[in-house]
């Protein structure tokens, strides 16, 4: 038997608790170690007496907040509270190594001989962190300089003292290279949609895989009540930001490859703050107030134009109408938010336990959020190698929404207003004034979500560890959409049908299980070859319950039940998915700084046609962390790592798609029938992903700049098409058909510059900028496909970007006497012709070419900071419909009553878009750069905080979605109500805008 | 060997074996349930014949309401007051192949998809109780009759909307085949109606086969089919307020949603002075859904639940009277015309005239009144070569453009890309 090394240099992490990661250096047998399973009763009595504590801080003397401390070798961890303090108990040994790691700061160790010990840590910042841990999906320890992909780490806990922040998605915006946010509405409560390197899929979702602690998440992007046909609830935004401390973003299939099908599209981690062991109580408070406000309705809202029937030409603002007769039609919203934290540990026993209570007031009158979480975790080490961990997350809450985009939103009435109605009833507004719109409306979405999981990991020696997670997330959303039966003075507005009222109730009970086992053997093959095997099995489990009530008709205002209507409907669907998957992977590290991994995952998933078996995945990738290497010279470029990574992940078609279905139906007698639902395809299989990515992180002038660059290119194989099927085959609709082939590549840059380190003056600077072109390849033969809002305007077409843009581009017109465009000549590929023989061309694309940001923080002494980002998307075009509406439909446009101040192509399209043939003058560039960010955080003076009985308090005043550029055509070129098509929609109609949101927030640290 | 080390041993053998057991479990795991859904194989079996009937008859009555409306728009039953820019093309009549107008299913605007969707539920039943025995279904001889004529007036109704027809991914049809494989059902219905004894079913396939003969200017044996029809037969499409796919969609699109308005020609149609009370119209004096167009609503159908007929008596008795004007026996159409008007209620006053072309014309004015949002219209639009209203090149009044000359709905691109005996793939 091998005797036990007496300087074990083993790195034993718990990264939030997410994925417990272990790697070694060297790596002999624990079997005779003190703190080893199996260790003599005597032994841990003396493990438990034994404490080290200590403080951790930067160069500069400042307190490193959140720092993960641990004795190498065991599970014994603690984190640094806001003094940069820590304390760890139960250490036994005498040669003990503590090591310290903290985002953005060079990890260190010291070695240390037997008893309690007090030890001061000083982190060298760092730009470039290979040391840095990361999530991969094994059992093991990965740190970054052994990882082959680019990996986007955002800090949640440093992000939230100095930006303006209320949801996850606000975390991630703009922090995140390549990571595109767009938000559904306005209103508060709504998501945004996610999309990672570019649109990769024809007709399925283009969202990522989410993760908390290491289980699945429901992270649907278009959830709850219909609102005009849309849902604008995004479930990723249930977790508070104040209960994260990290969110990890894995991009693409070459990284994604472990997490098999459905993780093409990238993979969201998130990763909850935990406990500290060893400390006593610590309480943190944090206070925010702030506004939500429409900026300058009175100046987005057009002025509307029309003819009398005496011939004169009015115009008309319904906001300034409004406005002069003392009514809002918006208003400025207040926002609440509180949380209490108390974490803190005891012998083996860790825990943290935080609430947050939410009140979000939109600027619709009727839109409000107010959410209350519970986010608890548990942690307990019964013996040094085996620590368990317990998660809850509870969520609950109300948000009701005002209707948007429709004949029944108050922007949608005042968009389209009226000046020949301006004295009547209606105040001008297309349908109704804001009071009767706001009063007949009632749209909430009540949730419960409970989420628990239990992760167990065992550390067999110092070679094998092993880890199981198993977990449900459980989301019950209560989504009512109620129209009040009107009384007379209300229904005079609206046809017979709306006027008497209905009720739409969906209850949406989804379960998400997961059940994730990995091991990682590691071993030392020979001096300086290190060798990790891993191996996992996973099982994923979805279970969606929906059931959906309506009634239409109230006989009498008042009624607000579906039991008080009329007319009464129901149904309910039960829609289960199950994925099974396992994986191998090998990585074979050389002397720290060469590594090479390879993996294979094999899944197969319910959904997959019954011709189809199983999915497999490869993947390979490499690093090399060049500038450790002897024979570099350490000048200009201190740090230097190449890396590259090839591999594969699936995206897996809808539920039932692989089935031909009858459906139910109420028939004649209102007796029981079938009808056709779905043709059906049992060949069915999942999109395959492959990626190749190149790139390097390099740190140069010792660090003080950090660079990043990937150029990452994807291949998307047996991409789904929703291929129509022939009307006359008697079904109706789409087929889910593996046909499409979309290659997508681009770069990534991402620089961070200490510009000043000095005492008195810092300033950081991070910029990234990335490119993404993307083009469907193949589509089977099938001829283009039309998506989107309406049918033209947006397809899949060989040869261009996903989702298109096409349509009618007038080259030119002329007026003529009566202001009439005639003479229309279109642009056409061999130049101008009439627009009647004219083809439709290519307009532009509906996802950015570019993106970026760029974030400034300022720091003044030690406790003054300044914050700005600036972000910005380019490249992309949207569908102004409310322009096309005003001007083709409803004709309240000034061309169409003074044609002679307009080119008279303009004209052309006012009069004759209507068709949907002649849109270019509606699909727009929608390119911008937002002021999106700016805070000034203050530490407030330790003898201060004392008299509040705090150990520490901060204040921030902050702003954000401050100012726009662009040219875009609509109120805002940002958000995106999803439509019909879901994601690959990119059209404003009266889609209500981002506000702009002041926020005031005090934090105390009892 | 050590106890620490056997339990690493055991430790890592018990890993691999939870680690295989949980790879190799898979077949189990994978399996689902799916109770919203039917899969067809195992619909289509002899236990489900009343359903299947049912469901044949219930998409029909679907399809049919479909019909009714979009003829009606297309024709000039029917006007647009809603916003929505698939109605404008109808009613302004310059439909574009690319839209999915005709794409439309059960209670979509077009008729193409839906009356595909009831052929196809027919054709699987009929292969179905062709293959199955009487002691396996009951009644069957009588639901092949019923699938027959349903399946007849399916094929009718595709037919005349449309202008160009394919079923079941088959080859592109001109009108005239469409109506003679509706002519075959009806033929087919009426043999197993006879052999059935199924009177109800005998009245509506002889009906059908009438009016696909009358579309097949068969005149003669059009109205020796009509007079086989007994006095006061109705058929028709049953509704319901208890599920909004089975509302009667006149009430539905017009009276109560306000998106369709009843067409200006009918707003006060009026026979010697008096106003037709087969054609009951109201000036609701508000606009429609799209605040614009005012909204006059029918009260012929009166609820969500109210019928429409399918095949009736009056049409019968019109088909006679078309076939005695074509055959130089003007007395004998007049006659027709006042028996219907003597049946109205208030009675209309009788209708005298020698001339044919007079009587053709007051048969047009018959047709048009008693048969009024009954899916009749856009066939005689066509067959008679009624005048557009408004004219073509008019303005349309809501959502821009002109009156263009469609009189059905043409076969679209959609099928043509899709079905592989056009071409599709």
């Amino acid at each position: 038997m091998p005797r036990p090394s007496p300087h074990l240099h083993v790195t034993a992490l718990l990264w939030g608790g997410g994925l417990a990661v272990l790697a070694a250096t060297a790596a002999p047998a624990l079997a005779a170690s003190p703190a080893a399973p199996g260790a003599s009763p005597t032994v841990v009595t003396r493990l438990q007496a034994d404490s080290i504590s200590g403080t951790v801080t930067d160069t500069r003397g400042r307190p490193v907040q959140g720092a993960r401390v641990l004795v190498v070798g065991t599970s014994t961890t603690a984190l640094t509270d806001p003094r940069g303090r820590f304390r760890l108990t139960g250490v036994g040994g005498t040669d003990r190594t503590v090591r310290v790691t903290a985002i953005g700061y060079q990890a260190q160790s010291r070695t240390i001989g037997a008893g309690s010990a007090t030890l001061a840590f000083t982190l060298s910042e760092l730009s470039v962190n290979l040391d840095e841990v990361v999530v991969t999906g094994t059992a093991g320890t990965v740190e970054r300089r052994a990882v082959g992909n680019a990996i986007t780490k955002i800090d949640a806990r440093g992000t939230l003292e100095r930006a303006p922040v209320t949801d996850v998605s606000q975390l991630m915006n703009g922090r995140a290279s390549n990571v595109v946010l767009t938000a559904n509405s306005g209103m508060a409560g709504a998501g945004t949609k996610v999309n990672i390197r570019g649109r990769n899929s024809l007709a399925l979702t283009g969202a990522p895989l989410v993760y908390v602690d290491g289980i699945r998440m429901d992270a649907a992007q278009a959830s709850g009540p219909a609102i005009q046909g849309a849902n604008v609830v995004s479930r990723l935004n249930d977790i508070n930001p104040a209960d994260i401390e990290s969110i990890e973003i894995i991009k693409g299939p070459a990284a994604a490859t472990l997490y098999g099908t459905e993780a093409s599209n990238g993979v969201i981690q998130i990763i909850t703050k935990s406990g500290r062991a060893g400390e006593k109580a610590r309480f943190t408070f944090t206070a925010d107030q702030g506004t939500n406000e429409f900026v300058d309705p009175a100046g987005r809202i057009p002025t509307n134009y029309a003819r009398s029937p005496q011939g004169q030409i009015l115009s008309f603002n319904a906001v300034e109408n409004e406005r002069t007769l003392g009514n809002g039609i918006w208003r400025t919203g207040q926002f609440q938010r509180y949380a209490l934290g108390i974490d803190g540990g005891a012998g083996p026993v860790s825990y943290r336990v935080g609430g947050v209570l939410q009140d979000d007031e939109g600027i619709d009158l009727n839109n409000r959020q107010q959410q209350s979480s519970l986010r608890a975790n548990l942690q307990f080490l019964p013996r040094p190698s085996l620590t368990a961990r317990l998660d809850l997350g509870v969520v609950t809450g109300k948000t009701s929404f005002a209707p948007q985009e429709g004949a029944g939103a108050p922007l949608f009435s005042a968009i389209n207003a009226n000046p020949l109605t301006a004295s009547s009833p209606s105040r001008g507004f297309f349908a109704a004034p804001p009071e009767v719109l706001y009063g007949v409306n009632d749209v909430f979405q009540l949730l419960q979500r409970t989420t628990v999981s239990a992760q167990l990991q065992h550390q067999l020696g110092s070679r094998l560890t092993q880890r199981l997670n198993i977990g449900t997330d459980m989301v019950q959303e209560n989504n009512q959409n109620i129209v009040r039966r009107m009384i007379p003075e209300q229904a005079r507005f609206f046809s017979p049908a709306v006027a008497a009222g209905r009720k739409d109730v969906q209850l949406r009970d989804a379960r998400t299980n997961t059940l994730d086992y990995s091991a990682t053997y590691t071993a030392t093959l020979r001096e300086g070859l290190t060798s990790q095997t891993s191996v996992g099995a996973q099982y994923f489990g979805r279970l969606t319950r929906l059931t959906t009530v309506s009634g239409q008709q109230f006989p009498a205002p008042g009624l607000s039940t579906i039991l008080g209507t009329s007319v009464r409907t129901g149904g309910d669907d039960f829609i289960e998915n199950t994925t099974i998957g396992t994986y191998v992977q090998q990585q074979l590290g050389w002397r720290n700084r060469l590594f090479v991994t390879g993996a294979v995952r094999v899944d197969n998933n319910s959904a997959f046609g019954t011709d189809f078996q199983a999915a497999t995945y490869p993947k390979i990738s490499g690093s090399w962390v060049a500038s450790e290497e002897g024979w570099w010279k350490k000048g200009v470029v201190n740090t230097f790592k190449l890396r590259t990574a090839y591999g594969a992940a699936g995206q897996q078609p809808d539920a039932f798609a692989a089935l031909r279905t009858l459906g139910p139906v109420t028939g004649p007698g209102d007796q029981p029938a079938l009808t056709t639902q779905a043709v059906g395809n049992p060949d069915l299989k999942p999109e395959l992903g492959t990626e190749l990515e190149l790139g390097f992180d390099a740190g140069l002038f010792q660090d003080r700049v950090a660079l990043e660059f990937t150029w990452f290119r994807q291949d998307r194989r047996d991409a789904i098409v929703l291929a129509p099927v022939s009307p006359s085959s008697g079904f109706i609709g789409t087929r889910f058909t593996n046909l499409g082939a979309i290659r997508n590549d681009g770069f990534e840059l991402r620089t961070t510059v200490a510009v000043l380190t000095g005492e008195r003056l810092g300033w950081d600077l991070t910029a990234t900028l990335n490119a993404n072109e993307n083009e469907i390849t193949d589509l089977g033969g099938q001829p283009p496909i039309f998506v989107g809002t309406f049918p033209r305007a947006q397809q899949h077409r060989v040869g261009f970007p996903v989702a298109a843009f096409f349509g009618q581009r007038l080259a030119s017109a002329t007026l003529d006497a009566n202001g009439q465009a005639t003479n229309l000549q279109c642009e056409t590929p061999t130049g101008p012709a009439p627009c009647a023989t004219a083809p439709l061309t290519y307009l532009g694309r509906s996802t950015p070419k570019y993106e970026g940001a760029v974030t400034s923080t300022v720091r003044l002494g030690q406790r003054l900071r300044l914050y700005t980002m600036v972000d910005f998307r380019q490249g992309m075009r949207r569908f102004d419909i409310n322009l096309w509406a005003r001007c083709t439909v409803f004709r309240l446009c000034r061309q169409n009553y003074y044609p002679q101040e307009f080119d008279p192509r303009d004209v052309a399209y006012a009069q004759r878009g209507s068709a949907l043939v002649l849109t270019s003058g509606f699909i727009n560039d929608a390119s911008f750069a937002k002021l999106r960010e700016v805070s000034v955080s203050y530490d407030l003076p330790d003898a201060l905080a004392r008299q509040v009985r705090a150990s520490r308090a901060s204040l921030l005043l902050a702003g954000r979605n401050l100012y726009t550029w662009t040219r875009w055509s609509g109120l805002d070129p940002e958000t995106e109500q999803p439509g019909g098509f879901g994601e690959l929609t990119a059209s404003e109609q009266a889609n209500l805008p981002l506000p702009r949101q002041l926020r005031f927030s005090l934090n105390l640290t009892f | 060997m050590t106890p620490r080390s056997r339990a690493a041993r055991a430790t890592v053998r018990a890993s691999a074996l939870a680690f295989f057991a949980a790879t190799t479990a898979c077949g189990s795991l994978l399996e689902v349930d799916v109770p919203s859904r039917v899969p067809a194989d195992d619909a289509i079996v002899p236990a489900n014949a009343a359903i299947l009937m049912n469901s044949v008859v219930g998409e029909f009555e679907c399809a049919f309401g479909g019909a009714v409306v979009s003829g009606g728009t297309l024709g000039d039953e029917l006007a647009n007051s809603s916003t929505g820019n698939t109605t404008w093309q109808v009613d302004r009549r310059d439909i574009a192949t690319s839209s999915t107008i005709s794409n439309g299913g059960c209670g979509g605007l077009g008729p193409f998809g839906a009356l595909n969707v009831t052929l196809w539920l027919s054709g699987e039943l009929q292969k179905g109780l062709e293959s199955w025995t009487d002691a396996q279904v009951t009644n069957r001889r009588q639901l092949l009759a019923t699938n027959a004529a349903y399946a007849g007036y399916a094929l009718l109704l595709l037919g005349e909307q449309m202008c160009t027809a394919t079923i079941a991914t088959g080859p592109e049809l001109p009108k005239a085949q469409v109506w003679t494989r509706a002519e075959e059902r009806f033929t087919a219905a009426i043999a197993d109606a006879q052999a059935s004894n199924t009177a109800d079913m005998l009245a509506m396939a002889y009906l059908g086969r009438a009016r696909a003969r009358l579309n097949l200017t068969r005149l003669a044996e059009a109205a020796a089919d009509a007079r086989q029809v007994p006095a006061n037969f109705v058929r028709n499409a049953t509704y319901s307020s208890a599920d909004p796919r089975r509302f009667n969609p006149v009430f539905n699109n017009n009276n109560q949603g306000a998106g369709l308005t009843v067409g200006p020609v009918y707003r006060t149609l009026t026979f010697a002075g008096v106003r037709d009370p087969r054609v009951p119209v109201t000036n609701a004096n508000r606009t429609g859904a799209n605040n614009s167009d005012s909204l006059f609503v029918q009260t012929k159908y009166a609820s969500f639940a109210a019928p429409i007929p399918i095949a009736k008596w009056a049409e019968a008795q019109l088909i006679i009277a078309e076939a005695e004007l074509a055959a130089g026996n003007v007395a004998a159409a007049v006659a027709i015309i006042n028996t219907l008007h003597a049946r109205t209620t208030p009675a209309l006053p009788p209708f005298a005239s020698t001339s044919a072309t007079e009587v053709r014309a007051q048969l047009i004015y018959e047709r048009r009144a008693e048969l009024f949002l009954e899916s009749q219209h856009l066939g005689d639009y066509q067959r008679l070569s009624l005048p557009f209203v408004p004219a073509t090149g008019a303005p349309f009044p809501f959502g821009g453009g002109f009156y263009g000359t469609n009189r059905c709905f043409p076969l679209p691109d959609l099928e043509r890309t899709t079905n592989p005996n056009l071409n599709g793939r």
